[in-house]
């Protein structure tokens, strides 16, 4: 089960990440999605991929915390499959490239890696990130939005030649 | 917002509004590659998440840094007293109630495996004597089962500085020294919640603890240290290293049975009463096997409650200590007992420490 899980919980967070957009929701489901992966774990199916019924036990666990919460879902049934389908594939190519994440980041300037730090390490919204940092929302969502890509092409980029030297 | 690229980032930074986060999952729901993009740009996005928190973690880790010095460097980061746990990665412990009871049923399975396996060598018993003792062990093993919750203190007869037959491993050499064993008061339930409260010099408590999931420590002073793998302050506790922790009866029990000659003196009677007999199983380590040297219980006849257990060349740390468990009593402790919070003041500040990423 551990094995299993280690491999599938980053597809499951950016999952869920992807329904609620809030971290600490995330971490409350997240959570929620492990204990009763491992209360239901002799109901899984080990013919099927791990991470598909990880995702089917996290969209239940979802959809019960915002109903809890009396919010309401931001995607109707059919994008929610097609997310769910979407992460799913992902599991076994985008998920790996995770380790190439870590150096790519070390190749920011001192203020994207400052940036990153108030969005990711401290969990600031653009908004606070300016009132902290004397800039305008914009201006801080437009930088985080130019940091992502850039990470997402060096991330490909590592990726490419990992495949090809392989 | 101009672009669906622009509201993909807004819809992840939370910046979009009602208006526009309609138009956002309107366009998702265009086609399955514009699903596609979001996925995969959510899942850096939250990867981003996990690697800066454990960063963050590790930067303000108490390996590193003081207690004192990491609590203000916190609490000038955070924009308010740092409930760090709630905002770090999920902890399946915090939870609950039902991961619990699963891993208490856990639990109740790996006990009764060793059980089967203490019976199964009890069957096997060459002699009269092994069988007898054998037999007894495994009645013991299965009445400190039945006991929720049981309360010892440890008393250290001899301690010998560096008695070590093996090299010291670097993690050993750089932890502080640890605080004194002697009269330490030792909490238990179950095979792996614990909680051990020791005196320091300067009057104050150091209690390190478990509730099976997770493991912390409480220092009079500074934040305290929480981490996910549920064994890291086991090391607090002798015997760890030879799979005989104190804090696990049953395991060390069951070694007993696979590593030790077992012995059974004979029967003590109490003048009071017959009810408070008691027996006492000796154990000798085999030769080639790992462990202290001699382990002697004291367990009540008619119950088979351990009374008393004595270590002679128990390892701890660097050094060998001779050291008693002696029963104090069960009295049901409150159901949180087993977690840090039940130990401090909820202002307290809390530390996740570094390399707990386990779930």
């Amino acid at each position: 089960m551990m094995k299993h899980w280690m491999t599938a919980q980053p597809i499951v967070s950016a999952f869920v990440t992807s329904m609620v957009r809030d971290f600490a929701a995330r971490d409350d489901i997240l959570q929620e999605v492990a204990v009763a992966l491992l209360e239901t774990f002799d109901r899984y199916d080990p013919e099927r991929p791990f991470v598909g019924w990880a995702l089917g036990v996290a969209r239940n666990k979802v959809s019960n915390y915002l109903r809890d919460r009396q919010k309401t879902k931001l995607m109707d049934e059919g994008t929610i499959d097609q997310l769910t389908h979407a992460f799913s594939e992902m599991h076994d190519t985008q998920a790996p490239t995770f380790k190439f994440l870590q150096d790519c980041l070390t190749h920011l300037d001192p203020r994207a890696k400052k940036l990153c730090e108030l969005r990711y390490g401290l969990d600031l919204k653009p908004a606070a990130i300016a009132h902290q940092l004397g800039s305008s929302p914009n201006a801080i969502a437009k930088n985080l939005q130019r940091i992502r890509d850039q990470l997402r092409l060096c991330i490909e980029r590592k990726a490419g030649l990992a495949g090809g030297s392989a | 917002m101009n672009t669906p690229q622009e509201m993909m980032h807004a819809a992840l930074d939370g910046s979009l509004s009602a208006e526009d986060e309609q138009k956002f999952c309107d366009w998702l729901g265009e086609s399955p590659t514009h699903v596609q993009q979001f996925a995969e740009l959510t899942l850096l996005h939250d990867q981003l998440r996990q690697l800066h928190q454990a960063q963050f973690i590790d930067q303000h880790s108490l390996e590193q840094v003081p207690f004192d010095q990491a609590a203000i460097e916190t609490r000038s980061l955070l924009p308010e007293p740092a409930l760090l746990l709630s905002k770090a990665e999920p902890i399946i412990n915090a939870a609950p109630n039902k991961a619990r009871r699963t891993l208490r049923m856990i639990n109740v399975s790996i006990l009764l495996a060793t059980m089967m396996l203490a019976c199964g060598l009890a069957w096997v018993g060459l002699s009269s004597q092994y069988a007898t003792a054998g037999s007894e062990l495994s009645r013991i093993m299965h009445a400190q089962a039945e006991i929720h919750d049981r309360t010892f203190r440890i008393r250290v007869n001899e301690r010998r500085v560096g008695g070590r037959d093996r090299p010291i491993p670097n993690d050993d050499r750089r932890r502080p020294p640890k605080p004194p064993l002697d009269g330490a008061i030792l909490h238990l339930r179950g095979n792996r919640q614990f909680v051990l409260i020791r005196q320091v010099p300067d009057g104050g408590s150091f209690i390190t603890g478990s509730n099976g999931i997770e493991s912390w420590t409480v220092k009079s002073r500074g934040p305290v240290k929480v981490t996910r793998d549920h064994e890291q302050f086991q090391r607090d506790l002798p015997g760890h290293e030879h799979g005989m922790p104190l804090n696990d009866l049953n395991s060390g029990l069951a070694r007993l049975a696979k590593a030790y000659e077992l012995q059974l003196a004979p029967l003590q009677a109490d003048s009071d009463s017959a009810n408070d007999a008691t027996r006492l199983l000796i154990a000798i380590k085999k030769r080639g096997e790992r462990g202290p040297k001699r382990v002697s219980v004291t367990y009540e006849e008619r119950s088979g409650l351990i009374q008393e257990m004595n270590f002679v060349d128990m390892p701890y740390g660097a050094d060998r200590l001779d050291v008693d468990v002696l029963f104090v009593d069960a009295k049901p402790l409150p159901p949180n007992f087993f977690d840090h919070a039940a130990h401090h003041d909820p202002r307290r500040l809390l530390r996740l420490n570094k390399g707990s990423q386990r779930t």
